[in-house]
Protein backbone atom coordinates (compact mmCIF):
# COMPACT_ATOMS: atom_id res chain seq x y z
CA UNK A 1 0.00 0.00 0.00
CA UNK A 2 2.70 2.52 0.94
CA UNK A 3 4.35 1.44 -2.31
CA UNK A 4 1.80 2.11 -4.38
CA UNK A 5 1.36 5.96 -2.37
CA UNK A 6 4.54 6.87 -3.38
CA UNK A 7 4.22 6.10 -6.60
CA UNK A 8 0.93 8.02 -6.68
CA UNK A 9 2.64 10.91 -5.37
CA UNK A 10 5.53 10.89 -7.78
CA UNK A 11 2.65 10.82 -10.53
CA UNK A 12 1.14 14.17 -9.36
CA UNK A 13 4.51 15.50 -8.75
CA UNK A 14 4.97 15.13 -12.33
CA UNK A 15 1.91 16.15 -13.86
CA UNK A 16 2.19 19.24 -11.38
CA UNK A 17 5.78 20.06 -12.23
CA UNK A 18 4.21 19.47 -16.35
CA UNK A 19 1.75 21.98 -15.93
CA UNK A 20 4.26 24.34 -14.23
CA UNK A 21 6.54 23.68 -17.16
CA UNK A 22 3.58 24.20 -19.69
CA UNK A 23 2.71 27.86 -17.80
CA UNK A 24 6.41 28.81 -17.77
CA UNK A 25 6.23 28.79 -21.41
CA UNK A 26 2.87 31.08 -21.49
CA UNK A 27 2.74 34.76 -20.72
CA UNK A 28 0.73 34.13 -17.21
CA UNK A 29 -0.71 31.75 -15.60
CA UNK A 30 -4.27 30.61 -16.70
CA UNK A 31 -6.73 33.63 -14.70
CA UNK A 32 -6.01 36.69 -12.79
CA UNK A 33 -3.30 36.06 -10.19
CA UNK A 34 0.36 35.76 -11.22
CA UNK A 35 2.21 33.67 -8.40
CA UNK A 36 6.33 34.42 -8.22
CA UNK A 37 7.56 32.01 -10.72
CA UNK A 38 10.04 29.18 -9.75
CA UNK A 39 14.14 30.63 -10.56
CA UNK A 40 14.52 27.31 -12.85
CA UNK A 41 11.79 28.08 -14.93
CA UNK A 42 12.28 31.68 -15.14
CA UNK A 43 14.01 32.33 -18.38
CA UNK B 1 -6.37 29.21 -1.66
CA UNK B 2 -2.45 29.66 -1.29
CA UNK B 3 -2.70 27.72 2.41
CA UNK B 4 -4.49 24.69 0.49
CA UNK B 5 -2.25 24.33 -2.42
CA UNK B 6 0.92 24.85 0.20
CA UNK B 7 -0.84 21.54 2.15
CA UNK B 8 -1.30 19.70 -1.01
CA UNK B 9 2.13 20.43 -1.96
CA UNK B 10 3.22 19.64 1.56
CA UNK B 11 1.51 16.30 0.82
CA UNK B 12 3.01 15.50 -1.99
CA UNK B 13 6.60 16.64 -1.65
CA UNK B 14 7.26 15.51 1.76
CA UNK B 15 6.99 11.21 1.32
CA UNK B 16 9.31 11.91 -1.55
CA UNK B 17 12.02 14.39 -0.15
CA UNK B 18 11.55 16.90 -2.37
CA UNK B 19 14.38 19.76 -2.31
CA UNK B 20 12.80 23.68 -1.88
CA UNK B 21 12.93 24.62 -5.83
CA UNK B 22 11.32 20.95 -7.23
CA UNK B 23 8.54 21.39 -4.04
CA UNK B 24 8.11 25.20 -5.56
CA UNK B 25 7.73 23.90 -9.05
CA UNK B 26 5.46 21.37 -7.90
CA UNK B 27 3.31 24.18 -5.77
CA UNK B 28 3.48 26.57 -8.79
CA UNK B 29 1.74 23.49 -11.27
CA UNK B 30 -0.69 22.84 -8.27
CA UNK B 31 -1.68 26.32 -8.09
CA UNK B 32 -2.30 27.04 -11.64
CA UNK B 33 -4.14 22.74 -11.64
CA UNK B 34 -6.28 24.25 -8.32
CA UNK B 35 -7.20 27.63 -9.76
CA UNK B 36 -8.31 26.69 -12.86
CA UNK B 37 -10.22 23.54 -11.41
CA UNK B 38 -12.06 25.96 -8.20
CA UNK B 39 -13.34 28.75 -10.89
CA UNK B 40 -14.56 26.12 -13.26
CA UNK B 41 -16.80 24.37 -11.10
CA UNK B 42 -17.88 27.41 -9.19
CA UNK B 43 -18.56 28.80 -13.04
CA UNK B 44 -20.36 25.93 -14.03
CA UNK B 45 -22.46 25.99 -10.75
CA UNK B 46 -23.14 30.02 -11.10
CA UNK B 47 -24.39 29.22 -15.11
CA UNK B 48 -26.57 26.17 -13.95
CA UNK B 49 -28.28 28.40 -11.37
CA UNK B 50 -28.61 31.24 -14.37
CA UNK B 51 -29.29 28.64 -17.32
CA UNK B 52 -25.93 30.08 -18.77
CA UNK B 53 -23.58 27.11 -18.73
CA UNK B 54 -22.46 27.15 -22.27
CA UNK B 55 -21.70 30.64 -21.93
CA UNK B 56 -20.01 30.88 -19.37
CA UNK B 57 -17.68 27.81 -20.24
CA UNK B 58 -17.11 29.81 -23.86
CA UNK B 59 -16.54 32.77 -21.60
CA UNK B 60 -13.37 30.97 -19.51
CA UNK B 61 -11.93 28.75 -22.51
CA UNK B 62 -11.79 31.84 -24.58
CA UNK B 63 -10.66 34.12 -22.21
CA UNK B 64 -8.28 31.66 -20.63
CA UNK B 65 -6.60 30.38 -23.74
CA UNK B 66 -5.66 33.78 -24.75
CA UNK B 67 -4.86 35.41 -21.58
CA UNK B 68 -1.98 32.21 -22.45
CA UNK B 69 0.19 34.26 -24.87
CA UNK B 70 -0.99 37.94 -23.92
CA UNK B 71 -0.90 38.25 -20.35
CA UNK B 72 -2.56 40.74 -18.86
CA UNK B 73 -4.02 42.11 -15.46
CA UNK B 74 -3.62 40.67 -12.19
CA UNK B 75 -5.18 40.51 -8.80
CA UNK B 76 -2.60 41.00 -6.13
CA UNK B 77 -3.99 37.83 -4.24
CA UNK B 78 -5.69 34.58 -5.34
CA UNK B 79 -8.87 34.89 -3.44
CA UNK B 80 -9.41 38.44 -4.98
CA UNK B 81 -8.39 36.44 -8.80
CA UNK B 82 -10.97 34.47 -7.91
CA UNK B 83 -13.33 36.60 -7.24
CA UNK B 84 -12.79 38.83 -10.07
CA UNK B 85 -12.52 35.74 -12.57
CA UNK B 86 -15.94 34.85 -11.47
CA UNK B 87 -17.92 37.53 -11.29
CA UNK B 88 -15.97 38.84 -14.54
CA UNK B 89 -17.03 35.34 -16.62
CA UNK B 90 -20.64 35.27 -14.68
CA UNK B 91 -21.39 39.10 -15.66
CA UNK B 92 -20.14 38.38 -19.50
CA UNK B 93 -22.44 34.82 -19.58
CA UNK B 94 -25.29 36.66 -18.22
CA UNK B 95 -25.51 39.54 -20.79
CA UNK B 96 -24.61 36.85 -23.49
CA UNK B 97 -27.73 34.92 -22.57
CA UNK B 98 -30.43 37.91 -21.37
CA UNK B 99 -29.74 39.45 -24.82
CA UNK B 100 -31.82 37.38 -26.31
CA UNK B 101 -34.63 39.00 -24.55
CA UNK B 102 -34.23 42.17 -26.41
CA UNK B 103 -36.83 42.79 -29.28
CA UNK B 104 -33.83 43.93 -32.10
CA UNK B 105 -31.66 40.89 -30.29
CA UNK B 106 -30.25 39.52 -33.57
CA UNK B 107 -29.34 42.65 -35.32
CA UNK B 108 -27.84 44.19 -31.32
CA UNK B 109 -26.25 40.94 -31.11
CA UNK B 110 -24.23 41.19 -34.21
CA UNK B 111 -23.26 44.54 -34.20
CA UNK B 112 -21.96 44.43 -30.46
CA UNK B 113 -20.20 40.90 -31.43
CA UNK B 114 -18.36 42.18 -34.76
CA UNK B 115 -17.73 45.62 -32.82
CA UNK B 116 -15.97 43.84 -29.63
CA UNK B 117 -14.30 41.36 -31.88
CA UNK B 118 -12.64 43.45 -33.75
CA UNK B 119 -11.61 45.92 -31.42
CA UNK B 120 -10.63 43.39 -29.38
CA UNK B 121 -8.11 42.24 -31.99
CA UNK B 122 -7.29 45.88 -32.26
CA UNK B 123 -6.29 46.37 -28.67
CA UNK B 124 -4.62 42.34 -28.45
CA UNK B 125 -2.40 43.74 -32.16
CA UNK B 126 -1.17 46.72 -30.47
CA UNK B 127 -0.17 45.45 -27.01
CA UNK B 128 0.31 41.60 -26.30
CA UNK B 129 2.31 39.96 -24.63
CA UNK B 130 2.25 42.35 -21.26
CA UNK B 131 4.32 40.89 -18.69
CA UNK B 132 4.30 40.98 -14.88
CA UNK B 133 6.72 41.36 -12.26
CA UNK B 134 6.59 37.80 -10.77
CA UNK B 135 6.71 36.74 -14.36
CA UNK B 136 8.63 39.64 -16.22
CA UNK B 137 9.09 38.78 -20.29
CA UNK B 138 12.75 39.53 -20.99
CA UNK B 139 13.70 37.71 -24.04
CA UNK B 140 12.71 39.21 -27.16
CA UNK B 141 12.13 35.36 -28.53
CA UNK B 142 9.59 34.84 -26.33
CA UNK B 143 7.98 37.97 -26.91
CA UNK B 144 7.42 37.34 -30.17
CA UNK B 145 6.75 33.29 -29.64
CA UNK B 146 3.52 34.88 -27.40
CA UNK B 147 2.50 37.28 -30.23
CA UNK B 148 2.56 34.84 -32.97
CA UNK B 149 0.30 32.20 -30.50
CA UNK B 150 -1.53 35.33 -29.41
CA UNK B 151 -2.30 36.16 -33.64
CA UNK B 152 -2.92 31.76 -33.95
CA UNK B 153 -5.83 32.00 -30.91
CA UNK B 154 -7.34 34.98 -32.69
CA UNK B 155 -7.46 33.08 -35.79
CA UNK B 156 -8.99 30.30 -34.52
CA UNK B 157 -11.57 32.30 -32.51
CA UNK B 158 -12.15 33.89 -35.56
CA UNK B 159 -13.07 30.89 -37.52
CA UNK B 160 -15.33 29.99 -34.29
CA UNK B 161 -17.03 33.94 -34.52
CA UNK B 162 -17.92 32.70 -38.42
CA UNK B 163 -19.72 29.54 -37.53
CA UNK B 164 -21.11 31.17 -34.79
CA UNK B 165 -22.44 34.14 -36.56
CA UNK B 166 -23.78 32.43 -39.66
CA UNK B 167 -25.96 29.76 -37.11
CA UNK B 168 -27.38 32.47 -35.09
CA UNK B 169 -29.67 33.07 -38.01
CA UNK B 170 -30.90 29.51 -37.41
CA UNK B 171 -30.37 29.29 -33.84
CA UNK B 172 -30.66 31.46 -30.87
CA UNK B 173 -28.50 29.64 -28.63
CA UNK B 174 -25.43 30.01 -31.36
CA UNK B 175 -25.96 34.20 -30.82
CA UNK B 176 -24.99 34.00 -27.08
CA UNK B 177 -22.26 31.90 -27.56
CA UNK B 178 -21.22 34.53 -30.27
CA UNK B 179 -21.53 37.46 -27.77
CA UNK B 180 -20.01 35.98 -25.21
CA UNK B 181 -17.11 34.98 -27.03
CA UNK B 182 -16.84 38.30 -28.52
CA UNK B 183 -17.13 39.62 -24.91
CA UNK B 184 -13.97 37.66 -23.84
CA UNK B 185 -11.62 38.69 -26.42
CA UNK B 186 -13.07 41.97 -25.69
CA UNK B 187 -13.08 41.87 -21.69
CA UNK B 188 -9.08 39.91 -22.39
CA UNK B 189 -7.98 43.14 -24.67
CA UNK B 190 -9.29 45.66 -22.07
CA UNK B 191 -6.63 43.89 -19.28
CA UNK B 192 -3.79 44.36 -21.72
CA UNK B 193 -4.69 48.31 -21.50
CA UNK B 194 -2.64 49.48 -18.14
CA UNK B 195 -5.73 51.93 -17.27
CA UNK B 196 -8.04 49.32 -17.14
CA UNK B 197 -6.06 46.61 -15.63
CA UNK B 198 -5.88 48.87 -12.48
CA UNK B 199 -9.27 49.38 -12.28
CA UNK B 200 -10.16 45.33 -11.94
CA UNK B 201 -10.23 45.38 -7.78
CA UNK B 202 -6.71 45.60 -6.43
CA UNK B 203 -4.94 44.47 -9.68
CA UNK B 204 -0.98 45.07 -10.52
Amino acid sequence: MKKYLKQTLAVAAMVCSFVATLMASSACVFFYYQPEEPKSLQD
Amino acid sequence: MDKLVQKLTNMITDPLQYDGEQRAVVQYGLFAIVQIISIGLIITLVGILADCVWECWIVYIAAGLLRKSTGGAHAKTPNACFVVSIITVSIIALISHYILLLTYALPVSIILSVFAFLLGCFIIYKLAPVGHPNKPLNKPEKIKRLRKQSFITLLIYVAIFVIFLVLSFKLDRSMALLVSLSLSVLWQAFTLVKSAGNSVGGCS
